[in-house]
């Protein structure tokens, strides 16, 4: 699966919110994510998408992306998503890394600190979730 | 909870990976040492053995805190969920919720777009955005 998390500002009314995309690969794999399962190469099929602002011509101005297996079992992956900015030592923008069982690309402009941003877009998903 | 012990699971918590830990609550007729027992969740068999490693650069700071040698118990994925299931829930969440906060008292308005996000429909095989 992978699940994105983007921080968006509307072009116009300056208003913003993260919106979180969650897709399926519908297959597995053992060890590593492999390089075909990559979101350029094949994000997945788009199953939920939670919107606090409209998706459309918004600005991105912060993202987050998961990989992980379609199995994981979900207090693994909440467990991976709140320990994220910690088992990142340093964090940079942007930044893609394995991190097993989990492929993670962070990218950021905004002021916020790197790992406080990376931190909230993780939490984010998590909420998001868990029915928050 | 006294704040120096209080103190002490916030630095055990950054070691750990974020994974919740508590002080355990002493009960009546309970065994010696009750109250200086750290409970750590969400650590399987295999990660228990770094996770004391770990804890070892804390060691004399946590026999502070607790007045006397530390007692570590791990509860693994399997037995936290079961078990735990709303104490790790509410704890993953306090975890996340201060950078939650923290990131959303930074103005956004300003930072530079990195992409503008696309709206999908369910199904969608695309990700939500394209670089700007």
């Amino acid at each position: 699966m992978l699940i994105t998390a983007q921080r968006v500002v509307a072009a116009a009314s300056r208003r913003h919110g993260i919106n979180i995309y969650q897709y399926l690969h519908g297959r597995s794999w053992p060890g590593r994510v492999p390089d075909e399962l990559l979101p350029e190469r094949n994000p997945g099929e788009l199953v939920h998408e939670w919107d606090q602002l409209p998706g459309g011509g918004n600005h991105v101005v912060s993202f987050l992306d998961v990989v992980a297996p379609d199995e994981i079992a979900p207090v693994d992956l909440h467990q991976s998503l709140a320990s994220l900015k910690y088992r990142l030592s340093s964090v940079m923008s942007p930044m893609a890394v394995y991190l097993d069982p989990c492929w993670i690309r962070f990218g950021t402009t905004t002021r916020v600190p790197l790992q406080i941003e990376l931190g909230a877009l993780a939490g984010t998903i998590l909420l998001r979730l868990t029915g928050h | 909870m006294n704040d120096v012990r209080e103190q002490q699971l916030v630095a055990v918590r950054a070691i750990i990976d974020g994974r919740p830990v508590r002080w355990s609550s002493p009960q009546p007729g309970d065994y010696d040492g009750r109250d200086r027992t750290l409970e750590v969740f969400n650590a399987d068999a295999g990660e228990q053995r770094d996770l004391i490693r770990r804890l070892r650069a804390v060691r004399t700071e946590l026999e502070n805190a607790a007045g006397g040698p530390v007692v570590i118990v791990f509860h693994t994925r399997k037995e936290s969920a079961r078990l735990y299931a709303d104490y790790i829930e509410q704890a993953l969440r306090s975890e996340i919720a201060r950078d939650v906060a923290a990131a959303e008292s930074t103005p956004f308005e300003d930072s530079p777009p990195l992409a503008t996000d696309v709206g999908l429909r369910p199904g969608a095989r695309s990700l939500p955005r394209r670089v700007a």
